[in-house]
């Protein structure tokens, strides 16, 4: 079940005419894709949880400034975004956790797994956050900008020097899931 | 139509308009260059989409919170005549020639030179005799004293833990509470889809029919 934009406005309205308990349906339909995505910014599921958790405090605390109600995920992507960005302003210098091969297991090889973790790691930031907006998240380019603050060109550059990089790791046929499953 | 270069993102994405995605499509089916690109982008893609999304390790829930906010207890607006006064005083005490004077249990505050007073010559402290005098013990009196400082501190104890208790069984109440609304929101959330999907799949069989 998903809440669609119109739902989403009527929940928006009650928060805020003091009805707290109604902003727990935008939390139970958001804070998976919320969570991932800090996860695949920050790698490190406690932390991610932490900064799950704090987006959506400060979404709590201001949502009264949200001026389209219609757009709530993008403007919920740009906190989480700031609340990233902060942490790696804080964290400036510092090395990351070392990626947990136990986190997410799924069908597809562990060694292919991490290939991709590992790859989608090492790129910059900005770059890292696009990819991971587009892929995972399905943001279209225009809301990926709102989320950077940043043109759609710019945007969509980053996705180009990315998926550049992500090519020379992973444009193997060997990395992709095999047909058959 | 030309190539697809910066297009090839919005292309893979299918995010180009109507018209123009499908003139690209055309175009891609005959070009060899851009099929090279499209299938570069695309097996990347694919293997990105490969790592699962994580479940969240903890649900969250939103309660509201009854405790009162914490009050001054001065009013804001005091607090700068307050600072500016303080600094006044502080002040005067750094610049004006100032002497304490603490004698025979008295201070004496003077501004200016103070003319010294010879001190009192002390006097000797007279010398309490204590006589040494066997004393008997009263063992019943100290065993009642001892019993009533317990009976004292057990009952502190209790009253703390009790107050302990009630506040956190408020708090799980509170939190149940919290719960609960979420859970009946979810619910009703959940009906009315329902009732949606009912409504649509009978519109979809009397079409049908």
């Amino acid at each position: 079940m998903t809440l669609q934009s119109a739902d989403e406005r009527t929940i928006i309205e009650r928060v805020l005419g003091g009805d707290t308990n109604s902003f727990n349906l935008l939390v139970w339909q958001w804070e998976k894709p919320i969570y991932n995505y800090i996860y695949r910014m920050v790698r490190d599921p406690d932390e991610a949880m932490d900064l799950c958790q704090d987006s959506f405090m400060k979404a709590f605390r201001e949502l009264g400034t949200l001026k389209d109600r219609d757009r709530f995920s993008a403007w919920l992507y740009r906190i989480a975004h700031n609340v990233c960005y902060s942490r790696f302003r804080k964290n400036q210098g510092k090395v990351f956790v070392e990626l947990d091969p136990n986190v997410g297991a799924s069908r597809m090889p562990i060694e292919n797994r991490l290939a991709v973790e590992k790859a989608l790691s090492e790129l910059p930031d900005d770059q890292r956050e696009v990819v991971v907006l587009k892929v995972y998240q399905g943001l279209k380019f225009d809301e990926i900008a709102a989320v950077q603050d940043a043109p759609v060109s710019t945007v969509k550059s980053r996705l180009y020097m990315g998926f550049d990089k992500l090519k020379a790791v992973l444009g193997s046929p060997a990395l992709e899931r095999p047909q058959s499953l | 139509m030309s190539h697809l270069e910066d297009r090839l993102a919005e292309f893979v994405f299918e995010e180009l308009p109507d018209p123009e995605m499908e003139q690209a499509r055309r175009h891609v089916a005959q070009c060899l260059e851009c099929q090279g690109l499209v299938s570069g982008f695309g097996r990347v893609r694919r293997s990105l989409e490969q790592v699962p999304e994580l479940d969240v390790p903890r649900r969250m829930v939103f309660v509201e919170s009854e405790a009162p906010a914490r009050r001054s207890w001065l009013p804001a607006g005091w607090l700068v005549p307050i600072g500016v006064a303080a600094a006044f005083v502080l002040v005067v005490l750094l610049i004006v020639p100032m002497q304490l004077d603490w004698r025979d249990g008295g201070v004496t505050i003077a501004f200016g030179n103070m003319p010294t007073v010879p001190a009192p010559a002390p006097q000797a402290a007279p010398i309490q005799q204590l006589a040494l005098e066997p004393a008997s013990i009263d063992y019943a009196r100290l065993a009642d004293d001892v019993a009533a400082l317990d009976r004292a501190w057990l009952e502190a104890e209790l009253n703390s833990r009790l107050s302990a208790t009630n506040s956190e069984y408020q708090s799980d109440m509170r939190s149940v509470r919290g719960e609960m609304d979420y859970l009946v929101r979810l619910q009703e959330a959940a009906t009315r889809d329902t009732l949606e999907n009912s409504t649509n799949i009978l519109l979809l069989a009397e079409r049908s029919q």
